[in-house]
């Protein structure tokens, strides 16, 4: 201020003026003014509109009665409210995207290692997935799935099913003999010190136990005749998958799977104290699903002894009246209803396969999914997964090649150095933009429309046209999607914050 | 010029032997019949112009690069496809990188303990324990707990050192140790160098530090085009009265 006031006509404005930081903040003043302004102005003209039109925005509209059907809705009924119509919509969106976030994660991972595998094949092959995927418009690739849904498929009555339904005749007994000899091979050849003889024991051990199998040759016990009934159905109609209902037992069955669990959690951490403590190294993962395993099974089983009602009394359609006959007789005719059987079975879960109503149209039992649901989640899921491969493949190889030297020259074994050298530094730079990918995909659910899947955008597109009340709708909207990817960026940051280095 | 090698333990075997051993990288033939016998406790000290294989050579001994022709036996056992004989000679020697290789996420400590915990198997504490004593020997145990993000080249290098020694090897290679750090750092990570020297550890190292050169090796080998050109003790090497091959000639009338 004394320096430069010596220049007569430079002093023109007061010192405060001359100030950085006062200017910075009169401008940001001034930008604010203008948007509030802008802003007031937009919102006055829309409301005088809307209330012209007598469309005023309020939420007052969502109790109305809605009036259409959505397809994939549950047990959504058309007499139900607006807000039930939304509630659907929303739940349809979260379907495809939790589902999907999963599903793409994986396949990503996969093609991404196989982008940096050393086959010529494999890494020819994925890099031809990626660029394939990645340089064609994800709304294309819906629709294309949707099509081939619709005209590679066959019509229901002629669904293609799996397992095929028959009875087939199974060496049940040598198969479980093939188990138990591939595990013996396992465990024995874990203690060869030699690492080629040990794969080379193991690899070929398992082979022949496997090719004997798969040529079907039965050299030990008969074939067990079984009854199969298909399980999965894909048709036009999309796919119909068996369900699991959990029975009265349920209850008490997951009370064991649970001590499963606690045992299992226990055992981890005392065997990671042991390791620590003693150097030796024990396979805890291996004794953690062991116990869960162990623990379910044993439950079943326990469950199994639980007696069962000698009589019943069931509806019997020749006789049309209610008649007692035994439990097992009632159980084996298929007289029982749904209800009787999940009070009185000994099983935790009652295994359901798909179903087609009297006129063979709808699914009575059974998971539906529909043709439009399965076009959205796999244009996705495969054109996210794209990106997410090239995220992996790039975050691996930003390790720097000398980390891998020094692993290897402390003798640090390939599985090791993967996980405890690789993963934690590549895992660094892959977050970030995995996390853009997974907000790509979120919104890129709204795609949904294009193939009448009933997710919100589609939804609530409908009620905006039904009530009028356009802004709510959009608001609405918004603020579901803005719901949906803040909970992604919130996870995604935790996680990264995990992983950065300290420097400095 | 006669073998000047000094009998550090005489009648003892050697504890590396290369046996004609050769290495192309494509066309390129980077090392070209190279035979040498290391005694144990023998530091060995590497120099040559750039691109002369010197690098290459010591890498062929932990199997990080893989030689194509010829033998290397490491304390009894040959270099093959065979991975459990890699692994063992991988446990027997220590390496130490130009550019350090530390693990950036995991603190000094960790970065020195890891390997002796999933390699030897050793007891955390154990582990632990060995590694503050190495830290102490190199010099910087207050800087246990820091990442290596936090610390100076030439404090990294000796961490890098000390992650090497845990794994207690019969042998240590050294690459170029010195030739990413700032001058006064240098000397910090020279002054570990010659201690373990002292221990009697076999050493061989890459290096263009003459003084380290003339000071600690019982011998020097001169390498130029993937051959080893000269062999001998320092004062031989570095007196202009003996006649040397032109090569050599050549080399030593720039650095010296």
């Amino acid at each position: 201020m004394q320096m430069r006031a010596e220049t007569p006509g430079e002093n023109v404005l007061p010192a405060v003026f001359r100030d950085g930081r006062i200017l910075q903040g009169i401008a940001q003043l001034c930008f604010v003014l203008i948007v509030v302004l802008v802003l007031n102005d937009l919102s006055t003209r829309i409301t005088t509109a809307l209330e012209a039109t007598n469309q005023s925005p309020n939420f007052e509209f969502l109790q109305n009665r809605a009036g259409f059907g959505i397809a994939d809705s549950g047990d959504y009924q058309s007499s139900d409210r607006y807000i039930d119509a939304f509630r659907v919509g929303f739940i349809n969106t979260l379907r495809v995207v939790l589902l999907g976030l999963v599903a793409t994660t994986a396949i990503g991972i996969m093609v991404g290692i196989f982008l940096l595998s050393s086959n010529y094949l494999v890494r020819t092959i994925s890099r031809a997935y990626v660029e394939v995927l990645r340089n064609t418009p994800v709304l294309l690739q819906i629709i294309a799935w949707f099509f081939i849904a619709i005209f590679a498929l066959p019509p229901q009555q002629d669904a293609i099913a799996f397992p095929i339904e028959g009875i087939r005749s199974l060496p049940l007994l040598q198969y479980a003999l093939s188990l138990f000899i591939i595990f013996v091979i396992w465990q024995y050849s874990g203690g060869l010190r030699n690492l080629i003889w040990r794969t080379r024991i193991r690899q070929g051990g398992i082979a022949i136990v496997v090719l004997v199998n798969l040529l079907g040759i039965v050299l030990v016990g008969a074939g067990s005749p079984l009854e199969f009934r298909p399980g999965l159905y894909i048709s036009i109609k999309g796919v119909a998958i068996f369900e699991l209902i959990p029975s009265s037992m349920f209850g008490i069955w997951m009370v064991f799977v649970v001590i499963g669990l606690v045992v299992a959690a226990l055992m981890w951490r005392y065997f990671a104290y042991v390791t620590e403590s003693t150097g030796k190294p024990i396979p805890r993962t291996r004794y953690a699903i062991a116990s869960v395993i162990g623990f379910a099974l044993l439950g079943w089983v326990v469950l199994g002894m639980r007696p069962t009602p000698t009589t019943i009394a069931v509806f019997d359609e020749e006789q049309d009246s209610t008649v007692d006959m035994p439990y097992e007789d009632a159980f084996e005719s298929g007289l029982l209803t749904i209800e009787q059987e999940l009070e009185y079975t000994r099983q935790p879960l009652i295994y359901r396969p798909p179903t087609l109503d009297r006129r063979g149209r709808n699914i009575e039992t059974g998971i539906e999914i529909s043709p439009s649901y399965l076009a959205v989640f796999l244009g996705l899921v495969i054109y996210t997964s794209a990106f997410i491969a090239e995220i992996v493949r790039a975050g691996i190889q930003a390790v720097p090649k000398g980390q891998l030297e020094a692993s290897r020259a402390l003798g640090i074994s390939q599985g090791e150095m993967l996980r405890l050298i690789i993963l934690p530094q590549a895992l660094r730079v892959i977050i970030p933009p995995l996390g853009n990918q997974y907000l790509n995909l979120a919104k890129n659910s709204s795609l949904a429309i294009a193939v009448s899947y009933t997710d919100i955008y589609q939804v609530s597109n409908t009620i905006i046209n039904q009530s009028g009340q356009s802004v709510t709708g959009i608001v609405m909207i918004m603020f579901s999607y803005l719901f949906i990817s803040l909970s992604i960026s919130l996870v995604m940051n935790l996680v990264n914050q995990r992983f950065q280095l300290v420097t400095r | 010029m006669e073998d000047g090698t000094r009998q550090v333990m005489a009648g003892d075997e050697p504890i590396i032997i290369c046996r004609d051993m050769n290495k192309w990288f494509g066309e390129f033939h980077v090392l070209r019949n190279i035979s040498l016998e290391v005694m144990p406790q023998e530091v060995l000290v590497i120099i040559g112009p750039s691109g002369s294989g010197k690098s290459t050579f010591i890498r062929c001994i932990n199997r990080l690069e893989e030689h194509q022709d010829g033998q290397i036996i490491v304390d009894g056992i040959e270099l093959s496809h065979d991975v459990q004989n890699i692994a063992d000679i991988r446990r027997e020697t220590g390496m130490v990188f130009q550019q350090f290789n530390l693990f950036p996420h995991l603190t000094v400590m960790d970065n020195i303990s890891l390997a002796p915990m999933k390699v030897r198997h050793w007891a955390r504490d154990k582990a632990e324990q060995r590694a503050m004593e190495l830290l102490e020997r190199v010099g910087i145990p207050e800087q246990a707990f820091k990442y290596p993000g936090q610390l100076s080249g030439g404090q990294q290098q000796r961490v890098a050192i000390a992650r090497a020694l845990a794994m207690e090897p019969k042998i240590m290679l050294f690459d170029e140790p010195t030739s990413a750090l700032d001058p006064e750092m240098i000397k910090e990570v020279l002054d570990v160098m010659t201690e373990l020297a002292r221990t009697y550890m076999t050493l061989l190292v890459v290096t263009h530090e003459m003084g380290f050169a003339r000071e600690v090796a019982d011998r020097i080998i001169f390498m130029d085009m993937g051959r080893i050109v000269e062999q001998g003790p320092p004062e031989n090497f570095f007196n202009p009265d003996i006649e040397h091959h032109p090569r050599t000639q050549e080399f030593l009338d720039q650095i010296l």
